[in-house]
């Protein structure tokens, strides 16, 4: 009363090669050829799943990604990837699979007991129960109940899915009779086709229903489409799904292949979309019972596999489409009743009983099927093949922007011409039948319709669910969505297509409504007295069937998922013993030490008892040049510096125009028609472009020219107070002011010196093009040995510059830090020529007197950074925030800086540092806390 | 502190040719090279004279001017001293950008896995997006060459050999 | 993903660029009220349908004017800045 297997049909199966799997531990045989699902409706059992919601017993509906209820948990080599299609999966050896959602197995599933109280679960239940103590106290045991798959966290596919840009002069989407026409055609007329197709062999329904084209076998004109093809510079991608139709025409493309998949972005000049349509079924009470299958998913199953569906076969149709598979099954040697809902049939093909007049009201059996009720007499059967119709395939056109029409004469809704790009044909387009599907296709192209002597007619009898049935019936297999919840959205006023959708979940799950969107929304149409036009479809978008996120995010992985930069000198540091972090998407040395915190305090302490030097080369070094330069730049910075001396190097902020400090950094100007911008090493692109911003816009581009060299220099900072000791050591010539810049040479090495200080000592900044950097890093490690100096890492460096009370963007300062709340309000007060921001700097809100300015923060332990400033007493707010927070070895004691509202007025005075829900004090003091008076610099 | 990642990959060293799959990656010696802005003509003229604009893709001579943008290029081949020079500006720039010479059979299929841009459209700009970041796009004959800031070489390096090569379909 | 064409260097994925601001929104200079201000800094048509954009694209640096439909995602034109 089952599925088996005949001993001679099968074209796509190898008998030669024999396969074994797993289903629920269960052992199933098959062959190579197979899919999971043609080995399991030969091998017998019908209960292959549970469902979604009521975990009622089902069995497999479909032929493909349409399949609504054997969705498995699928583990190949290792690897278990949830909710795959037992339709969608290759047979492959020790392959095994076990029902999503069913425990232990889908036969015995513990939670079977579930459906009997499905009058208290119907759609949208949640919404109106399980409400007393909170969802909270019931959510995870629902959701535990209902569910598909299960997360292997061990499985970690390899990112080895390349993205491929391509372009072509002809894509056809669909190798069924359409798709190969309009090939061919093309390819014929020298055109580069690319033909892509799900299915691993081309044909599409040609495979089972096969076909007569041009006086011979489909095949051969599938042979002759491909060598066309391939003669004029195309390509065939077969076992690849159009996923989504995208801007500007781009088709996304997921090709499957043995050894790793493809995922294209295909440009083509024209696209032609031929993706067929999916038979719909019928409505009968218990219409989801496991024996009940799509009659095109069985004769695709007897053809392709030799998986006869059962031996007692009752076919509910209302076309003569039909009478083919009835006529393959019998053939095949089962007994076969033909049930046509017309009232005048055709000739009833040899060895099945044709039925006229039929009604198909309800399907007995419990995990599997016993028979049927067809005008109020009960027909014995162990299968109940159905088909009411078909609904065209037209995702992609729809993503494109195209408009549907409803077809009566067809009983489908049709692509409108003209609204989208894509030219759609074939089954996808209503047109039905291989003669009509193989003329559309080759007019398309532009070339001649081929012959065929089908001439079957595929006109049905609409059918519709009766919503004044009674009896559960299923318009959503997999999310358990019954006719009597589309009444019930009705009835609560979710009469919109894409309020049901979402009330009653029809339609979201996995198969995409690809059986229930036309039935829901006649149903609704029904139900609210409107046409199927006027109810509308929900909206289609991307991917058509479900993709992997390892095909969409492909290589981006590991080394190759947000890359840093690195430094030229990157394997001289580790020589030396550095630890490397992440800074500013650089990658740089934090300590030269395991023992992080402990080297961190030694670093930062040399550095002002001897010398240290640090590898300053991501600092950004845009050059701007010409006689246009100051102009720009007194536009751009908030500092002027047109004043700025040759030799000299300056302070400045760039502002947005909101007022609202992007950047900080030291601008110097080696010669009069040369400034150097140091950006911050983590945003140099972003300020170079928005100086470029001006540059183009405002001023005239051909009198000044912004060039990003900051890759170019390696720049070494040797700072402390033997700083000048070690650099005469080295021969650099080191007279220049502080605040000052030259341009020397290092033996035939251009060099740069700027004597500029980040931690409060004597600082030289060298810069070498990065060629010489090795051999300066090299001269400088031997001459810092000499003086008891240390190479320091950048948190020692974060730690030097605290104790001086220098900010860094984005650390110090927050999205509404102007520069008079860094104590800069100079240059406000006094420029009176435009500049960015300007106007912002003088708002109410930029006045007020209780912004958030930078302070420093004296306490006993060291606060945690972020920690917010509240009140000491009265109503607990957020005054502030703790924004840079050390233990500093050159005081002695912890320091941090803070951004606190009206900080600069609030001096000596005490605030609380709010964190986990404890205040400690801290007295409020000036930023700098070491050398304030700059004296060793 | 917290771990972090431990970033052990490697660029290619100058002089060095790696070959995986169907791809064979050579890392050129740095040219003397220099970025110049603005009159690129008078440039050209002044620094190489004979010289040319390099577009998307395009053959390149030994000496020749990367375009970057509409008023900015990479001279490759030769260099000059910084500043501005009567309607252009140069800025010495040896060692900023590193240059993958790649070859093999699989030269198109990296390509265009890198970019979605027409290689044949004669773009007159050699720069573009490449495996997400922006470098210059050359030929030398049959060797495409990818200009890469310095700093990124040890990514492209790592997406160039991680390759996964298709075996013919 | 879109195709948008820079005035120099061609037509090139939309991964290329980033939009910057709408168009034909001058600075105000000379005093401006702070109504007027925080209009220039805040205060968007976000037309559907023609509009008309600064974009720049980012391998080339060029700030340009692109003129589209926010509605079909047509592109009518690009214009150099000067």
């Amino acid at each position: 009363m089952s599925g088996w297997r005949h001993p001679d049909l099968g074209t796509e199966i190898d008998r030669s090669k024999p396969l074994t799997a797993e289903v629920d531990w269960t052992k199933i045989r098959g062959f190579q050829g197979d899919t999971l699902a043609s080995a399991l409706l030969a091998s017998g059992p019908r209960t292959i799943a549970r469902s979604f919601k009521y975990h009622r017993p089902r069995g497999l509906y479909g032929m493909g990604a349409e399949e609504p209820n054997a969705l498995f948990d699928i583990t190949r080599h290792g690897t278990t990837i949830p909710n795959e299609r037992a339709t969608l999966t290759p047979l492959t050896d020790g392959l095994k699979a076990r029902a999503v959602n069913a425990s232990p197995t889908a036969e015995r599933d513990r939670a079977r007991w579930l459906d009997l109280l499905h009058r208290t679960i119907p759609a949208g239940f949640y919404y109106k129960t399980f409400m007393a103590g909170g969802w909270h106290l019931y959510e995870p045991r629902i959701r535990a109940m209902a569910g598909l798959g299960r997360l292997d966290p061990n499985t970690n596919p390899p990112a080895d899915t390349p993205t491929r840009s391509a372009t072509c002069d002809l894509l056809v989407i669909g190798a069924g009779p359409a798709g190969l026409a309009a090939a061919k055609a093309a390819a014929e007329q020298g055109r580069a086709v690319w033909l892509i197709e799900d299915a691993t062999y081309l044909g599409g329904a040609l495979r089972w229903r096969g076909g007569e084209i041009d006086g011979d076998d489909w095949t051969d004109f599938a042979r002759a489409t491909d060598t066309a093809i391939l003669n004029s510079d195309g390509r065939i991608l077969t076992n690849t799904t159009a996923w989504g139709a995208f801007d500007h025409g781009l088709i996304a493309a997921w090709q499957r292949r043995v050894d790793h998949d493809v995922h294209w972005r295909i440009r083509p000049a024209e696209t032609i979309l031929a993706t067929g349509a999916v038979e719909r079924p019928l409505w009968p009470a218990q219409n989801d019972r496991p024996g009940v299958m799509s009659a095109e998913a069985a004769h695709h199953y007897l053809t392709l596999y030799g998986a006869v569906a059962g031996r007692q076969l009752l076919i509910a149709t209302g076309s003569d489409a039909s009478y083919a598979t009835a006529a393959a099954f019998a053939a095949a040697g089962a007994r076969v009743t033909l049930a046509d809902a017309r009232d005048v049939s055709p000739d009833a093909p040899d060895g099945v009983r044709v039925l006229s007049r039929q009604t198909l009201q309800a399907v007995h059996g419990k995990t599997e099927t016993w028979g049927a009720t067809l005008n109020d007499q009960y027909h014995s059967a162990d299968t109940v093949l159905v088909s009411g119709g078909f609904t065209p395939s037209v995702q992609l056109h729809c993503q494109s922007g195209g408009k549907l029409d409803w077809n009566a004469e067809k009983d489908a809704l049709v692509p409108r011409p003209g609204t989208s790009h894509m030219k759609v044909i074939g089954a996808a387009n209503g047109t039905f039948g291989l003669g009509p599907a193989l003329a559309e296709g080759a007019t398309a192209a532009g070339g001649l319709a081929p012959d065929t002597p089908d001439g079957t007619n595929w006109r049905w009898h609409p059918a519709r669910p009766d919503i004044d049935a009674s009896g559960r019936i299923w318009i959503d297999l997999q999310n358990d969505v019954t006719l009597k919840d589309v009444k019930l959205a009705a009835r609560e006023g979710f009469t919109s297509v894409e309020h049901l959708k979402r009330y009653t979940t029809l339609g979201m799950a996995t198969d995409q409504g690809r059986t229930s969107n036309f039935p829901g929304l006649a149903a609704m149409a029904d139900a609210t007295g409107r046409s199927i036009p006027e109810t509308g479809t929900t909206t289609f978008r991307p991917p058509v069937r479900p993709v992997p996120l390892s095909v969409i995010a492909g290589r981006r992985r590991g080394d190759l998922f947000n890359p840093l930069k690195r430094l030229p000198l990157e394997d001289a540091h580790r020589a030396q013993g550095a630890v490397f972090r992440e800074y500013g998407g650089w990658l740089r040395p934090s300590a030269y030490g395991e023992d992080e915190a402990a080297t961190i305090q030694a670093e930062t302490k040399a550095a002002r008892d001897t010398v240290a030097i640090y590898d300053a080369s991501p600092l950004g070094k845009l050059d701007i040049i010409g006689p246009g330069a100051q102009a720009l730049l007194d536009f751009a910075f908030y500092n002027r510096l047109s004043t700025l001396n040759p030799g000299r190097a300056r302070y400045a902020f760039l502002l947005r125009e909101s007022g609202i400090v992007f950047d900080d950094g030291v601008v110097l100007r080696p010669s009069d028609d040369r400034f150097v911008v140091s950006a911050s090493s983590s945003h140099v692109d972003a300020v170079r472009l928005l100086l470029e911003d001006p540059r183009q816009g405002r001023f005239d581009p051909s009198q000044v020219a912004i060039h990003d060299v900051t890759q170019a220099w390696t720049t070494l900072t040797v700072t402390g107070p033997r700083a000048r000791e070690l650099l005469a050591a080295v021969g650099i010539d080191v007279d220049v002011p502080h605040m000052g810049v030259a341009e020397n040479t290092w033996g035939d090495a251009p060099l740069r010196i700027a004597r500029i200080s980040f931690t409060g000592d004597q600082s030289y900044e060298l810069s070498v093009p990065l060629p010489h950097g090795p051999a300066l890093h090299a001269r400088l490690d031997v001459a810092l040995n000499a003086v008891d100096g240390r190479w320091i890492g950048l948190e020692a460096v974060m730690i030097l510059r605290a104790e001086k009370g220098y900010i860094v963007i984005g650390k110090d300062t927050d999205g509404l830090t102007m520069p008079h709340d860094l104590g800069w309000g100079g240059p406000r007060d006094i420029r009176g020529d435009e500049y960015l921001g300007k106007q912002s700097l003088f708002t109410e809100a930029a006045m007020a007197a209780d912004r958030r300015q930078l302070v420093g923060l004296s306490t006993t332990n060291v606060l945690p950074t972020g920690a917010h400033l509240v009140p000491l007493d009265g109503p607990c707010r957020s005054l502030g925030f703790v924004t840079s927070s050390y233990q500093s070895p050159n005081l002695g004691r912890p320091i941090a800086l803070a951004l606190l509202e009206g900080g600069t007025a609030m001096q000596g005075a005490e605030i609380g540092v709010f964190h986990n829900g404890d205040v400690q004090r801290a007295r409020v003091t000036q930023a700098c806390t070491f050398d304030p008076e700059g004296e060793r610099l | 502190m917290m771990k972090e990642r431990d970033w052990t990959d490697r660029a290619l060293a100058e002089g060095e040719t790696m070959t995986v799959a169907g791809l064979t990656i050579h890392l050129a010696p740095a040219a003397p090279s220099c970025l110049i802005s603005g009159d690129l003509e008078a440039a050209i003229a002044a620094l190489a004279p004979g010289g040319r604009s390099i577009g998307l893709f395009q053959d390149r001579p030994l000496i020749a001017a990367i375009r970057i943008a509409r008023d900015r290029a990479l001279l490759v081949g030769a260099t000059g001293e910084p500043g501005w020079h009567d309607g252009y500006a140069i800025s010495p720039a040896t060692g900023l950008y590193t240059c993958f010479q790649i070859s093999g059979a699989d030269v198109m299929d990296a390509l265009t896995e890198g970019t979605g841009a027409d290689l044949t459209a004669s773009s007159p700009a050699a720069s573009l997006q490449f495996a997400g970041i922006t470098c210059l796009l050359t030929r030398q004959g049959k060797l495409a060459e990818l200009w890469v800031e310095a700093a990124m070489a040890t990514y492209v390096t790592s997406w160039l050999m991680g390759r996964v090569p298709m075996k013919s379909a | 993903m879109q195709t948008f064409p820079c005035p120099f260097c061609g037509p090139r994925d939309e991964t290329e660029f980033h939009f910057a601001v709408e168009a034909d929104h001058p600075r105000p200079e000379n005093a401006p009220s702070d109504l007027e201000w925080a209009a220039y800094l805040y205060a968007v048509d976000a037309p559907q349908g023609p509009a008309r954009e600064i974009w720049l694209h980012i391998p080339c640096g060029e700030y340009f004017v692109m003129s589209r439909n926010t509605r079909t995602r047509d592109v009518t034109a690009s214009e150099a800045l000067r």
